[in-house]
């Protein structure tokens, strides 16, 4: 195996189900209740993007009292929400890091000076403390205390747990002779129970929690991550980059010889987004081998404006920043890549999934700068090149006239044409089509007239329809083509084809008037996981044409449905029967889909459907109202984190561990090791 | 002898035997049993309710080898779901031995040691590699056993030891005796001393 291969294996080791069967296993004693473990880490990781085994213990924990979908919305509101876990739970623990070594510089310098010696890593223990709430850790008895803190405070309250502990140990802690002994009291191994008592304690006195208020959280996140972890992560990036690199380089040197440009299709292999350190680091992967490259971006605005507003325009903003970011970046490097971006809000402000790196341009420097595609000549597009130019317009927007050499409106439009293309060079790739000569393109592009102008932006087309003047077809392609009206949605057919039934506004009605069973897919076009699964949605239709309506909504045109349907992530799968709704949460196979359809969602409770749109007041209804209702949702989870917190805190102190007889089949769990 | 010992050893108090300090660290797959092996080997016991390591934990063991030498073995036990992670080569940094583990019944944890020993590697760059080890653990399973011992022994080179559970203690301890010895050896003699086994990477 070259050492390629393994860097490839690297950032998506195929195991996730095997760490949840073992992480179960380590969890709970008994078959039934392993399963549903693995079932809430599973989806847990599909909706958080990533899996920390910290996130394990506190899924463990809250199993012992509550059915496995509170758990759930519990663990979201903890990963989710700014308050509690920011960005903790990432198989890369960067931001607990972070939040590790910013405790620490708040230390007095002799502690500081004597971990050093130690060698006694924050970033390591903190993941114990932070991400995993202790759980392994402090005695029954302190942790519910210390739960019960954390859900009242949330995160600042971990950092007061800190350095309230420090200060308790400070001579344990001076006094010890090395690493692995220090490291006892860490894991509070050695630490007598009255004494973490009295730390956990002192953790709420004013002076701490004066401490941490005083604090400017951001900035000095944003400075450990600077002094402690940025340069370490940066040497391991460019340790991979240099081993790719030659192994890769001399492979492409040829091609990159014969053709003056070389577009080479990359995928995001991983995206993370850490928000509290504002880092991005993106792994790319190309087609025709692996060029890894872990990237890391000061984020800052970008995420602001993806926070504060929402939708297209965040994602737009975001995008327009995020170009001029990565091409300052990419000056530097001995190649130069020019990246675009996509955002994929996910409703939930806080979390905000970015699909990064769409589409990259990549040239070897010895060519020099190649020619950019908005050149300010009309290109010519055939079936060959058509999708390897255009991308789906990730790089800019380009602007396509498919024509037919015969026609009289084609002729007098390609002087039009031309001065179009030079007025928007380096802004807007102008391009024509013989549309007559390239059947397939004409087809697949639904061309049924000429000429038909199609710009191509953002993985989306807009058609010009107005009157093709200069200036009107220059204002569509700067921007106008944004608000003239919704990215049409001829230019691909039906999601999942023609056995789907394609809902529009009148969804409301059609769900509740219909007959059978619908099972409503909410996607976004663009969406990488909805596009892999739209073929099985249409083989789960043919299979379940008789007995289940299978029908697709597209959650961008349909927004402010989307919204009251609470859908929060892309495919979102909701199936309504009885006047009762139920999300679909396993794998997206045919096999999967078509038991829950059939039979699976009964055993389910279910959700009573969604108000009419038109029931609601104004202010939700409206497409801009969306932040109120996801206020209201995050309000809702934080509720129900709070009762966990009183729940989990009356069950320890009220009750005896073995008497609540209504609770789970959980009494026999071991959450901790001994 | 003696002066090997000043180098590496600490100046401790008089009547504390002078210690010769070792970083070990234990890497492979989530619950291949890295934490088993550590506390067996430190603490004597095999906890039966055994828990998933967040991070890192770190051990520590003293042992006297043959020649009244007192060894200090820091072990290291590295969370299995770090792989692939950035900030692992600092916790690699500096080790003297390297334990590759995985867990006969599983595969996949076998294969994965390649992406371990490759993040070793690109650690230790261009200074010598530490003594490496491969250790399969859980023999006490072995009648659902997934990787063979001819294997296992392919692969071996430099890598020493054999196919241990930590269940069973006298094993354990075999173990960590021999690879102790070798670590020692190879440390205080180079790795000449042990002859022409040096480590070789055959590709699966």
């Amino acid at each position: 195996m070259e050492p390629v291969e393994a860097v490839c294996a690297i950032p998506a080791p195929p195991e996730g189900a095997r760490i949840f069967r073992a992480d179960a296993n380590r969890t709970f004693r008994s078959e039934p209740n392993r399963l549903v473990c693995i079932k809430l880490l599973s989806f847990s990781q599909q909706k958080f993007g990533d899996y920390q085994q910290s996130l394990g213990y506190v899924a463990g924990l809250l199993l012992l009292f509550f059915d496995p979908a509170t758990c759930f919305k519990v663990l979201t509101v903890l990963n989710d929400s700014p308050k509690y876990l920011p960005g903790y739970w990432r198989g890369e623990a960067t931001a607990c890091a972070v939040d590790g070594y910013v405790c620490e510089g708040l230390l007095k310098p002799h502690m500081r000076a004597k971990l050093k010696e130690l060698g006694l890593l924050p970033e390591t223990f903190v993941q114990k403390w932070f991400a995993g709430l202790c759980i392994h850790h402090l005695p029954y008895g302190l942790l519910f205390d210390f739960l019960d803190q954390f859900f009242q405070h949330g995160n600042s309250f971990l950092f007061q747990f800190f350095l309230a502990f420090f200060d308790t140990f400070e001579a344990e802690i001076m006094s010890a002779a090395n690493n692995p002994e220090a490291n006892m009291l860490i894991r509070f191994e050695s630490a007598p129970e009255p004494r973490l008592r009295q730390a956990l304690q002192d953790a709420t006195a004013e002076r701490y929690v004066a401490t941490i208020k005083s604090l400017d959280v951001h900035q000095c996140r944003i400075s450990a991550f600077q002094e402690a972890l940025s340069r370490r992560l940066q040497s391991a990036n460019e340790g991979m980059w240099r081993e790719v690199w030659l192994h890769q380089f001399s492979l492409r040197s040829a091609e990159v010889q014969s053709s003056q440009q070389l577009f080479l299709p990359w995928d995001v292999l991983g995206a993370n987004h850490s928000n509290i350190a504002n880092v991005i680091t993106a792994t790319l992967i190309g087609e025709r081998g692996i060029f890894a490259e872990n990237w890391i971006w000061r984020f800052e605005s970008c995420c602001k404006a993806g926070i504060n507003t929402s939708g297209a325009n965040a994602g737009l903003e975001a995008q327009r920043q995020v170009n001029s970011i990565a091409q300052g970046d990419a000056m530097e490097r001995p190649l130069q890549l020019g990246l675009s971006v996509k955002w994929g809000c996910n409703g939930q402000n806080q979390h905000l999934e970015i699909g990064l790196v769409l589409a990259a341009q990549f040239r070897a420097l010895a060519l020099g700068a190649a020619t950019p595609a908005a050149t300010g000549e009309v290109q010519v597009l055939t079936a060959s090149n058509f999708s390897t130019s255009v991308r789906e317009g990730m790089e800019q927007p380009w602007f396509v006239e498919f024509y037919s050499p015969h026609c009289g409106h084609c002729k007098r439009l390609a002087s039009v044409w031309e001065q179009l293309a030079k007025q928007l060079e380096g802004k807007v790739a102008v391009a024509k089509v013989d549309a007559t000569y390239e059947e397939s393109l004409a087809d697949e592009w639904d061309v049924t007239g000429y000429p038909t102008l199609v710009l191509v932006a953002g993985g989306k087309r807009y058609d010009f329809r107005g009157g093709r003047s200069l200036e009107a077809l220059k204002s569509f392609a700067l921007g106008g083509y944004l608000q003239s009206q919704e990215p049409s949605t001829e230019s691909s057919p039906a999601f999942g084809g023609e056995h789907v039934l394609s809902l529009s506004g009148d969804m409301e009605e059609v769900v509740r008037s219909s007959a059978k069973a619908m099972f409503i897919v909410f996607y976004l076009r663009g969406c990488g996981h909805c596009r892999s699964m739209e073929s099985t949605w249409g083989s789960l239709a043919l299979e379940l044409k008789d007995q289940v309506q299978v029908a697709s909504l597209d959650a961008q045109q349909f927004r402010p449905l989307t919204e009251l349907w609470r859908v929060e992530r892309f495919p979102t799968m909701k199936l309504v029967a009885g006047n009762r709704v139920y999300d679909f949460e396993g794998d997206r196979e045919v096999e999967d889909l078509k038991a829950f359809a059939l039979k699976g969602f009964s055993a389910l409770p279910g959700e009573p459907l969604p108000p009419r749109l038109s029931d609601l007041p104004s202010s939700t209804a409206q497409p801009g109202g969306a932040p109120r209702s996801n206020s209201i949702h995050l309000a809702v989870g934080f509720g129900l984190g709070m009762v966990c917190a009183a729940a989990a805190w009356a069950m320890c102190t009220c009750l005896r561990p073995a008497s609540p007889a209504s609770s789970k089949p959980a009494a026999e769990k071991e959450v901790k090791g001994d | 002898m003696a002066e090997l010992r000043t180098q590496l050893g600490e100046d401790d108090d008089e009547d504390e035997p002078e210690y010769v300090q070792f970083k070990v660290i234990l890497l492979g797959d989530g619950a291949v049993g890295k934490t088993s092996l550590a506390t067996r080997f430190c603490e004597d016991h095999f906890a039966k309710q055994y828990k998933q390591t967040i991070g890192l934990d770190f051990f520590v063991k003293r042992v006297v080898l043959p020649g009244d030498v007192h060894v200090c073995l820091q072990i290291w036990d590295i969370g299995g779901q770090s792989i692939g992670g950035k900030m692992l080569s600092n916790y690699i940094y500096g080790s003297a031995a390297v334990v590759l583990c995985y867990d006969i019944t599983n595969y996949q944890s076998f294969q994965h040691l390649e992406d371990w020993l490759f993040l070793v590697k690109r650690t230790f760059d261009q200074t010598p590699m530490p003594y490496t080890a491969l250790m399969g653990n859980k023999v006490d399973l072995a009648h659902i056993r997934a990787v063979k011992v001819e294997k296992h022994s392919q692969e071996e080179g430099l890598f020493l030891q054999g196919l241990h559970s930590f269940r069973r203690a006298l094993r354990c301890r075999m173990a960590w005796a021999a690879s102790l010895s070798t670590v020692y050896i190879v440390i205080c003699y180079g790795r000449d001393a042990l002859g022409s086994s040096t480590f070789h990477h055959v590709a699966l």
